[in-house]
Parts: C-alpha cells; structure tokens; sequence
C-alpha cells in the first residue's frame, strides 16, 4: 500500500468511527474493507486498528479479525454461526481462563441470548474450543477502569462437546496484532493531546513544551511508539523466527509505550489532564484495559524472559527475530 | 552500492551469503578469537586485526563496500548479516569492524580516490582509524569546535585538540572534522580531513575509563603539515560529511552493538545460578528483568532493520534516526544493568567477572558519546514533534 492509498484509507477509517456509531462493522462492510484487507492484510490491520484506537471506539472490531481463524477449525455441521470470541479473563495470559471446570471470559459486546460464543477451553491436553449460545451462560456489564469499553464477563458450564483447538495461536497473534495497533493508536491520541495542551499552555511566559523536562518526556513517549510500531511491521513478515513471539512482542511493547506516554501526559497536561473535562483519562483508560487483554505487557514480559532462560538453558540461541 | 562483480552470487543473495559466511565461522581458521576477551585495549585491537585478516583472505570481511575501495560489492546489509553470524558463532565483532562501519562509506562518497588507496588496509586489518570530532570544549555542542585547519599552498596546517577518539592509541589514521572557517561560522565552516597519526605533530594520549581500560584517547595536533589533497569532500562541506557518516553509525554500527549485546544476554544467562531467584525480595523477577532486556534488543533490531535497508537502498535517514539512538542506549544500559543486578555479589567479587565490571563502566558511555542522549530528546523534540523552542 503506498503513501496516497494510506492517507486516502485513513481518511475513511476516520469518517467510519466519527459517523458510524454502533454500526461500524456494517459501514466497513460498505466501504469494502474485506477486499482491502485480502489486498494487504499487514496495511489493513494496522490501519484499521490504529484508527479504532484514535477514535476510542467500543465496536468488537477484533472479533471479525479473530472468528475466521477459528471458524476454520470447527465443524461444517455445526448449527448455526459463531459470533462472539469469549477472551480469557484477564491475569492468565494468552492462556485460555476456561477450564473444563467451568467457563469465565470476556466478551467485547453484549451478546444475544441465541448468538454463539466460541470458549477456549485449558484442557489437559492444550486448547480446545467449545461452542454454545449466550443463554446458557450469566452475562454480566465489567465494571472496569474503563467503563465506555463495553465489555461483559461471562461464567457458566463448560460445554461437553469440544473441538480442536489449535488455531488458538493463530487466533492469539492476530488478536496481539489488532490490539497492538489499537494501543499505538490510543498512545498515538494521547501523545497529541499533551503536546497540544503544553504548547498552548504558557507559565513562565513561556510554552510548557519549551522546557526540556517536558519535552524530553514527550520525546521518550515518541520513542516507545515507534519502536512498538516497528515491531508490529516486523510481526506481520520480516522475520526469520516464529511469528507469535513476535506479535506478542509488538502487544507487550505496544501496551508499555501506552504506559509510558499515559504516565507523561497526565504530568505534563498538570491538573487539567486529571479532570473528566480533558478527554486525556479516556485514553488513559483505554490502553489500559486493552494492554489486560490477553497478555499484559508485564506478564508478557517475563513470558519472554523465561522462554530465552529456556532456550540457553538447553544449549539453544536467543532468536534473533528480526534480519535484515 | 551494488557493483561490477553481478556474477557473484553473494553480492545479491544475502540468504546465500548468511549460509556462506555461518559454514565459515564454524571452521577451526577463527577458532581462535571464539570467547575471547582482554583486558587492555590496543592489545585486543592487535589482537582482533589477525581476525579482519583472516576474513578478508576469506572474502566474507570485504562484502558490503565497492571493488574500488577493496571490497566484493554488496551493501551496508553484509556487514549486518556478518556481525549476527559472528555473534552466533562466539566471535565478538571487532572494533576494527566498528569503526570501519561508519567511516568507509562516507569516505567511498565523498573522496573515492582515498577510499582506493585506503580503506584496502582498514579492511585487512593493516590498520584502523580514529574519529576525531569531540574537543575538550565541543561534546554536544559539536559545531562549538576550535581544531583548525589553515591552508598554505598544497598543504593544510592543523592545530587543536581532539578527545574521546575510540581506539585512537592503535589507530594509524584519524578522522578529523577541523575548522576551516571562523568560529562563528558553526557547522558550516568545517572541513573533514584524513589524518595520518604518525605525521610530526600528532601525539596521542590514552584515557583511562573508570574501570582501568583505555579505550578512548586524546590528541594533539601541533602544526601538523597534511597533504591538501587528504580532504574528504569539499573545504567547508565538513558537517555534511560527518552527518553522512552518522546515518551509518545509526545503522551498521548500532546492528553491530545489538548482536554482540544479544550474545552478551546469553552469557549472563549462562552465568546465572539455576534457581535464578528475584533478585531482591521486592524488585522485578529475573525472568521480568531479562525479559524486558531481550525486548529491548528485539525493538532495536525491529526499528533499525528499515534503516540499515533505507541505507542499503540509497535514501538517507532523518532525524527520526535518533530513536534508534535512544533506543540502543537502553539496550546497553540494560543488559549491564540486569548483569549487575542479577548476578548480586557475583558482580562484585572475584575474578570471573571482570569483564562485566569492565563493560558495565563502558555502558555508561554509551549514552553520552555519538550525540547525548539528552541531544537525541531535543532532536526528537525539534524536528520530528516539532515543539516549540527551548
């Protein structure tokens, strides 16, 4: 995709989260965005989500990413579609939280009670899927830092009937992509809302922004963008290691640079980046229940850590990854 | 800067060239330099230039530069390729390769006829050169320096004080970047000139770091007489030149710095005790630590792998370069960082990790030299945010 094609599909990815409301999906599907996603899966997804991010938008965007990847793996005859991932519940990783004990997870939107959830399950043996409608299971709003998420929980009996389950790590990696591109994206948004704020903002008869202390901190949250952007792009080809490890490395850093650039400009904005006026403490919210999703930063982290002590412990090489 | 030699294959097939060089570095022929390490400076760099020998004999330490300047063709990507498989094979890239890095290209560019003459000696391991930029009273400021350089007929008359030089106790050449213009004039009264050490009126002194190891050194230049036809570019184009030179030690150089720091993290693993307990009883685990280390490397090499291939493919590379600069800086700080966490006392006492005690004092360098990083933040802050003035 070049430069004018970018800018062009951007410019409609914007109109999409301004007008769409709750039909997002919908709109996309008018725009065509299928072809442009078959066209250049890498450009698309990155896009799409970023924009998502900028936007603060609750569609369940990454569930369209996701259900294809799974679908695959179920049976032909199952009666009826799947239309809801259920995520595990936050703390366990990309580790499914279902277990053949019972099911916890999250659902990016309220679901209808005849609509079917698509459940990883943690079984003995690995992952497998389990698929059963909303009904059978509580549905519950997620209290949560950020409550304009929209995001449910769901409890209930595990199902007996389960399938295979290994597109779970393809499904995770392109969940880590979509959600890497959307925390670059809610980071991105808030980087420009602090250097709006202290650029405009005088004390000292000067612009914040012209204090080094502030724009050393501007410039370090920059810095964190860009290299989670730069794994993201790696994530999506060039590699010679496995891809999962590095999607997974593009959502840990997405989700620290969110961490970071949130720390500096709720300081730099001062009192006003506190205040339910400033739009700031959406996106601050925001990436922060996104980085929960599976894998938080920090439990990704020592997952990377523990894999590399793994690997020089049996006389293995730490992975390069990336080559040029 | 791919060349005449088409026909050869490892000049377009790097994947070739990656199987090429890796069955090499498993040979006997470089056993010697595998898990080597000493103590001082120039005896490591004489030490190291038997390596640049036996690779150039080999052909795989000519890749990367054009049969004028006595390489095999190819680009800044060979040199990346041969200092992963280097790494991979427990060969630490020389310092040799890091200065060779930055300063053939900007040669080959800007005085090809030097380059024919010249570098063919950097690349064997004849010799290796110095990059004389910092002065006692020009370190981030470096348009602030005073070094000058007056034309008299075919010959420039030099006279300053240049420190910092890396390797510069061993080099036979330096780098000069001197003021040929008036102070006021700034970066563009400035002038690049290849200097030989052993012209009458250079004298070089070594700097010891803080950890005994003398790395870096000063030196004087008093009425050095140097052929006019030693400059590097145009008299006044000097700032162009050393800015030239820099998108190569933000690219090649810091690929470089990222694949022996990769194999300076595996060491540290394999120097750690089993069990590999927190290292203290509230800071970050072990597995957090080393794990946010790694993703350190792997952002660096994510976001310098476009630049080496913007490089390699002829565009230039912008003041966005900077975060690869910071980004590498927190790497080394890193990796010696979490040694000296993690290994505890072991870090401290006895006699097995004098080099880490070593590496870990050069780290805290590495944030300071090449533009600091507080300059990188401005750069950053200027020119790609574009906030308002200091």
């Amino acid at each position: 995709m070049d430069a004018e094609e970018i800018d062009l599909l951007t410019g409609s990815l914007r109109s999409v989260f301004a007008e769409g409301g709750a039909d997002v999906p919908g709109q996309l599907r008018e725009l065509g965005w299928d072809d442009v996603v078959a066209a250049d899966p890498a450009s698309a997804t990155t896009l799409l989500f970023t924009e998502k991010g900028r936007a603060l938008s609750a569609a369940a965007l990454l569930d369209d990413a996701v259900l294809p990847l799974l679908r695959a793996e179920l049976p032909a005859d199952l009666p009826g579609e799947a239309d809801l991932v259920c995520y595990p519940y936050p703390g366990s990783g990309t580790r499914p939280s279902a277990t053949p004990l019972g099911v916890t997870g999250i659902l990016l939107r309220r679901p209808e009670p005849d609509e079917r959830l698509v459940i990883p399950v943690a079984d003995a043996g690995g992952v497998s899927l389990a698929v059963a409608t909303a009904g059978a299971f509580a549905v519950t709003p997620l209290p949560s830092l950020d409550g304009s998420a929209g995001w449910y929980t769901v409890s209930g009996p595990t199902p007996t009937a389960r399938y295979d389950g290994n597109a779970w790590t393809a499904a995770a990696t392109a969940a880590h992509r979509a959600l890497a591109a959307e925390l670059i994206g809610v980071a991105e948004r808030a980087l420009e809302l602090a250097i709006e704020h202290t650029s405009s903002r005088r004390q000292f008869n000067a612009s914040i922004a012209a204090f080094q202390a502030v724009r050393h901190r501007l410039a370090d949250g920059y810095v964190a963008i860009a290299a989670a952007r730069a794994l993201l792009a790696a994530s999506f080809g060039d590699v010679s290691g496995p891809e999962p490890v590095v999607a997974a490395a593009a959502k840990a850093r997405a989700g620290r640079a969110h961490a970071l650039v949130s720390a500096g400009a709720v300081q730099v904005c001062g009192a006003m980046g506190a205040t339910l006026e400033h739009p700031l403490h959406r996106y601050v919210n925001r990436g922060a229940v996104l980085d929960g999703l599976l894998g938080s930063s920090a439990e990704l982290t020592a997952e990377f850590g523990s894999m590399i002590r793994a690997t020089v412990a049996s006389g293995g090489r730490i992975p390069l990854l990336v080559e040029v | 800067m791919t060349d005449v030699n088409a026909d050869d294959r490892l000049v377009t097939d790097l994947p070739a060239f990656r199987a090429a060089v890796r069955e090499f570095l498993a040979s006997p022929a470089v056993d010697k330099w595998r898990g080597t390490y000493l103590d001082d400076d120039p005896e490591e760099m004489r030490f190291t230039a038997g390596l640049m020998r036996v690779l150039y004999d080999a052909g795989f330490g000519r890749y990367g530069l054009p049969a004028m300047a006595g390489g095999l063709g190819g680009d800044v990507r060979h040199w990346a390729v041969l200092f992963d498989e280097l790494a991979r094979a427990g060969i630490t890239p020389t310092g040799q390769h890091s200065l060779l890095v930055t300063l053939a290209y900007p040669l080959v560019k800007f005085a090809p006829r030097l380059a024919a003459a010249y570098l063919p000696e950097f690349l064997s391991g004849d010799g290796w050169w110095g990059q004389g930029f910092s002065e006692p009273e020009a370190g981030s400021d470096l348009a602030a320096l005073r070094c000058r350089a007056v034309r008299h007929g075919d010959e420039y008359v030099i006279s300053g004080h240049k420190i910092w030089t890396s390797h510069a106790e061993t080099a036979n050449r330096i780098f000069l970047l001197a003021r040929t213009g008036t102070t006021e004039s700034r970066h563009r009264g400035l002038s690049m000139i290849l200097v030989d050490v052993a012209m009458p009126g250079v004298t070089v002194r070594p700097i010891k770091l803080a950890s005994g190891r003398s790395e870096l050194a000063e030196c004087f230049f008093d009425d050095v007489r140097v052929p006019a036809d030693r400059l590097i570019g145009n008299e006044g184009q000097g700032w162009a030149v050393a800015m030239y030179l820099l998108q190569y030690e933000r690219a090649a150089w810091a690929w470089l710095r990222a694949a022996v720091l990769l194999q300076r993290l595996r060491a540290l693993i394999g120097f750690l005790p089993d069990s590999a307990a927190p290292a203290q009883a509230s800071g970050p685990t072990a597995d957090e630590m080393l794990g946010s280390v790694y993703l350190d490397l792997l952002s660096l090499r994510a976001r310098s792998v476009d630049t080496v291939r913007r490089l390699a493919a002829g565009q230039t590379v912008g003041p966005e370069a900077s975060a690869d600069k910071l980004l590498l800086g927190a790497c080394e700080h890193g990796v010696y960082d979490a040694a000296r966490s993690l290994l505890g006392p072991r870090f401290l006492f006895g006699d097995a990790s004098r080099q880490w005690r070593e590496e870990w004092w050069y780290s805290r360098t590495t944030t300071v030299y090449g533009g600091s990083a507080e300059v990188q933040r401005s750069i950053i802050a200027d020119r790609v945010l574009k906030l308002p003035k200091e």
